[in-house]
């Protein structure tokens, strides 16, 4: 028991490049910068966060009770605080403190209309909490290049980041259990999904693209649901393991190169979710996570790979 | 003797005990924070199991459809399912009670209800006005989601967190927060329009076409409320 828990403790305070989690920094921190301040310079936000008692679609006062309420001044005062510690800290200035007051306003936005809002919300809180207690500001950080404060991260953080995505699929599988979703029902949930009027970016669909949303709808069922096979399968490449099932069912999975097709399919269908729907920043905050599941092999591998790119372009051009 | 050596490597086995010491709480936090999220992660049916909501035409057609394909009768399944829908809660509120209070401390939410249904019927919000009274007074469209045409205050209205509040409202348990909420946008309409006498939300209930209703029934207005300009 002590030797495992001693190797639980030597695996999650590991050493590794604390590019994975800088990266899931600078989406999460400024995605919540940039539509907190949408939100706020399109005068939705003093209407949605504004209570009724000054003629606004809230009613409740949320977090800004004991200084006076949600006021324009004070709901406008909040929104901007947390839209500046946003774009602080996707910057990697006063990293922690600034992912710290990014998380707080936050939760102080979402207190003040608990209908408006999005699974988004939670998402990015979710993250953001992990992320205040990370070493995500050691790369990619204005601290680190301005203030020497760079260097290697713990492991743990990426790891619970992975176990957030793992959960946020499988969480939203679970309650998929409609007939128009699960394998052997109609599976024309996303055929209805995209023509409903709140969401869908085009008003309606042709009849010919019916089977390719069964396709998808199906397909996208089996990936929210396998979520935790992919965090499993990241930590199994991550140890060695002892058990000759594990053994080879990290083989398995390696071999078919699973972490990168799911990804690369959980990528695929975020954009798709983006280019058809208008679902807020759901898709950015759920991307947030993909550098913590790449993991710094394969972000170096793509970084290479870019760069190799990169250095092609001007020699085709010079020719 | 002893003592003096323990003297000397006082300072090299603090620095080793004091990372240790971390290394072990990083350790058990993160244990405790899975457990805790694992267990917030069980889908909360609290919502779910207020049967009014289940006489919606949305929600009947669901249970309608696990119960032909269960081949039950639907009342018999609606019993059912509530019935281990109030057991189900219960046992997730107890294993979820002693990690309530961090959850909540931190702010952490696992519940993932996205578009757990595709539904063949659906809404979308509209708003008109009048600027006269009597029979021959003809209603003005200032808003429809989504229609370049009617976009009176559409980057508030059409902005993601107030679709979603809106998108709520059709729903018969949001009743109450419609009501209040379209006194709100009247509000602003009687701002912006300062000769318009009343205001009206409501909204279109469409049916989606599908291959098996490739001509659906014309969309129709429903669950109209109506707000007068308050006098002076």
């Amino acid at each position: 028991m002590t030797t495992r828990w001693q190797r639980w403790t030597a695996w999650l305070t590991a050493e590794e490049d604390a590019l994975p989690l800088a990266l899931c920094r600078v989406i999460c921190a400024g995605t919540v910068a940039l539509h907190v301040g949408r939100f706020v310079l399109t005068g939705a936000a003093d209407a949605a966060l504004l209570h009724a008692d000054y003629g606004g679609l809230s009613y409740t006062h949320g977090w800004l009770e004991p200084v006076g309420g949600a006021t324009i001044a004070s709901l406008r005062i909040l929104c901007a605080v947390c839209a500046i510690a946003g774009a602080s800290a996707a910057l990697g200035l006063f990293t922690r403190p600034s992912l710290a007051v990014t998380w707080l306003s936050l939760r102080a936005i979402t207190s003040l209309n608990p209908s408006a809002h999005g699974s988004y919300d939670s998402l990015l809180i979710d993250t953001l909490f992990v992320l205040m207690l990370s070493d995500c500001g050691k790369a990619l950080s204005l601290d680190a290049r301005l203030r020497g404060e760079g260097g290697p991260a713990m492991r743990w953080a990426r790891f619970l980041l992975v176990f957030q995505l793992g959960l946020l699929y499988i969480g939203s599988g679970i309650t998929k259990l409609s007939a128009s979703w699960v394998p052997g029902g109609s599976a024309d949930a996303l055929w209805y999904i995209l023509q409903q009027p709140t969401w869908a970016r085009f008003p309606g669909l042709p009849l010919w693209s019916f089977p390719v949303t069964q396709v998808a709808t199906t397909l996208t069922w089996f990936y929210e649901v396998g979520g935790p096979l992919l965090f499993f399968a990241i930590v199994l490449e991550q140890i060695e393991p002892r058990r000759r099932w594990l053994r080879r069912l990290k083989e398995r999975l390696e071999r078919v190169h699973f972490v990168s097709i799911y990804l690369a399919f959980g990528a695929a269908m975020h954009v798709g979710i983006e280019l058809t729907m208008e679902v807020g920043p759901f898709s950015l905050a759920a991307l947030a996570l993909y550098p913590a599941a790449l993991g710094p092999r394969r972000i170096e591998a793509i970084v290479r790979w870019l760069g190799s790119r990169g250095a092609q372009v001007p020699a085709s051009r010079s020719q | 003797m002893a003592k003096r050596r323990r003297r000397k490597k006082a300072p090299e086995e603090a620095k080793t005990a004091g990372s240790a010491w971390w290394k072990h709480a990083i350790a058990a936090f993160v244990l405790f924070h899975l457990c805790a999220n694992c267990l917030g992660a069980l889908p909360n049916v609290g919502h779910g199991l207020n049967r009014r909501v289940w006489a919606d035409a949305r929600a009947r057609r669901e249970l309608d459809r696990w119960a032909t394909l269960i081949g039950v009768e639907r009342e018999t399944f609606e019993e059912t399912i509530f019935g281990l829908g109030v057991g189900y809660q219960k046992t997730r509120e107890t294993l979820l009670s002693p990690f309530e209070p961090y959850l909540s401390a931190a702010g952490l939410r696992q519940s993932w209800l996205m578009f757990n249904a595709g539904t063949e019927q659906s809404y979308r919000f509209g708003v008109r006005a009048r600027r006269c009274e009597g029979r021959d007074c003809d209603w003005e469209t200032l808003f429809v989601h989504a229609d370049p045409e009617h976009d009176w205050r559409a980057a508030q209205l059409g902005h993601p967190r107030v679709r979603s509040m809106i998108a709520r409202w059709s729903w018969s348990s949001f009743r109450g927060s419609y009501e209040h909420g379209c006194r709100a946008i009247a509000n602003l309409a009687f701002d912006d329009f300062p000769d318009a006498r009343v205001v009206q939300c409501r909204f279109e209930s469409s049916t989606s076409h599908s291959p098996d209703h490739p001509t659906p029934p014309p969309p129709r207005w429903e669950f109209p409320i109506t707000v007068r300009r308050p006098s002076p």
